[in-house]
């Protein structure tokens, strides 16, 4: 890998490496288990590193915004996610927060005459 | 097919924290079997329902989770320092400055014991690199003790520099050290040094503090302590001593005096002169044998030497006393000034 595409690379990891709880918060407002949220994820096109995944949801579980159970019900036991009421809160600042990050930096990358195009700096 | 999926899981298992180790393997397991259920119901649909599943659709799994290793790092909270990067710096230069006051002690000590030994000299070679070898073993084992220690239990914010007063004002700001607050650095790893050296020859090697004589080609060594009872006055000299040492890497890190610095270098201080005249005060603390070594050689030349050292040794012993009496005074003053 080159030097350009390597650092390119790095900036691209530490911009999505944000907003992943972001994401995954937001589709866990029904309960899911592990690989279901993956599939949901992708399906809307968030890729998202399974040994980074099962991680992060066990922290949010921690910090208390995730409730999860073993559900025995199916041919093998899984282990279900949800949002709780804690969870909700934080899930709707952080929602709050992104549209207005998400306006300001349109701004921000908005070229001179103001059509809301993003210009090229070649 | 092989137990694959079982030996993954193990793999990650032996890197996991011991108390979520059963949990996060059990949902590992789970994880990996729903990943294999999908993934060969995909190779159905390209290759037809009676498609069976092989190794490599476990291995492209296995795969795609990525080494037990970089699994297992996950799980881990990321903050797991044995000493961290806000103790880095200063753990490096305490090590070197450590390292370097044993290396010296040792060595010096080592080569006067091996020169003076009566044992012959091959067999007495070895001791040097095997005597540094194992007291830098030591020193480097205490050192990363004491800081990991520090870093363990000490508090977040107090290893991190970070103000405990959240209402923090530029108001707060403190001045600009004046030039006699500020803490010298080469003097202070120059103190570390030598309270170091002398902590390893007093402690190990007390008999190399010797009278080194020739007589009619034969050597003698007489130890100019009785090491019993200088033994008895080095356990209380050793408690100042190391107090002299943590005060001094206290004062590295701190950079500037303040008045429990200026205080306590005095309790150090004083401790240490008062130790020194007690141990001048009593007669018993020198080998009796000195004595009888006079006795043997040319003895108007040694009364002539004894003369000279007992004068030489009273005015070392002002000095001394003069020295620490102004350092307290000068510490008491400043105190005072910077109040």
């Amino acid at each position: 890998m080159s030097n350009l595409e390597e650092i390119i690379s790095n900036l691209t990891m530490e911009l999505r490496r944000g907003t992943l709880v972001l994401c995954v918060m937001s589709q866990l407002e029904k309960e899911q288990y592990g690989y279901s949220l993956v599939q949901s994820l992708a399906e809307k096109g968030m890729i998202i590193d399974q040994s980074t995944l099962y991680p992060l949801l066990r922290r949010l579980e921690k910090q208390g915004l995730l409730d999860s159970n073993w559900s025995l019900d199916e041919n093998r036991p899984r282990r279900y996610y949800v949002l709780n009421e804690k969870g909700r809160k934080v899930l709707n600042s952080l929602v709050e927060e992104w549209a207005e990050m998400n306006n300001t930096i349109k701004k921000l990358l908005e070229n001179k005459n103001g059509d809301g195009d993003y210009e090229r700096l070649d | 097919m092989k137990d694959w999926i079982d030996r993954y899981i193990y793999a990650v298992g032996q890197k996991l924290p011991r108390l979520q180790r059963e949990d996060i393997k059990k949902e590992l397991k789970s994880i990996i079997l729903d990943a294999l259920d999908e993934r060969i119901a995909n190779q159905k649909l390209q290759k037809g329902e009676d498609y069976e599943a092989t190794e490599e659709d476990v291995f492209a799994v296995l795969e795609s989770f990525g080494s037990p290793d970089e699994v297992a790092a996950k799980y881990r909270p990321s903050n797991r320092y044995l000493i961290g990067p806000e103790l880095y710096d200063l753990y490096c230069l305490l090590l070197c400055i450590v390292l370097g006051a044993v290396a010296l002690g040792i060595s010096i000590a080592t080569t006067i014991d091996i020169l003076y030994s009566p044992d012959p000299f091959i067999q007495q070679l070895f001791k040097l690199p095997m005597n540094l070898i194992s007291a830098s073993i030591s020193t480097v084992g205490a050192v990363t003790i004491i800081f990991a220690l520090i870093q363990r239990f000490g508090k977040e914010e107090s290893i991190k520099g970070i103000e405990l007063n959240k209402n923090w004002s530029p108001r707060s700001l403190e001045p600009v050290p004046v030039a006699y607050d500020v803490i010298k650095m080469p003097d202070t790893i120059a103190a570390i040094c030598i309270t170091i050296v002398a902590l390893i020859i007093f402690n190990w090697f007390p008999h190399i503090i010797a009278i080194y004589s020739v007589s009619q080609g034969i050597l003698s060594v007489t130890p100019i302590f009785n090491l019993d009872v200088l033994a008895g006055y080095m356990k209380y000299m050793n408690i100042f001593w190391i107090g002299a040492v943590l005060l001094n890497i206290y004062k590295l890190k701190a950079g500037k005096w303040n008045t429990f610095l200026r205080l306590s270098e005095i309790v150090v201080d004083l401790g240490v002169l008062i130790i020194v005249l007690m141990m001048t005060g009593n007669p018993a603390i020198l080998n009796p044998s000195i004595i009888d070594a006079a006795a043997g050689a040319d003895m108007e030349f040694l009364m002539k030497l004894g003369g000279m050292g007992a004068v030489s040794f009273r005015i070392f012993i002002a000095v001394i006393l003069l020295f620490t009496v102004f350092e307290a005074g000068k510490h008491i003053y400043y105190s005072i000034k910077s109040h």
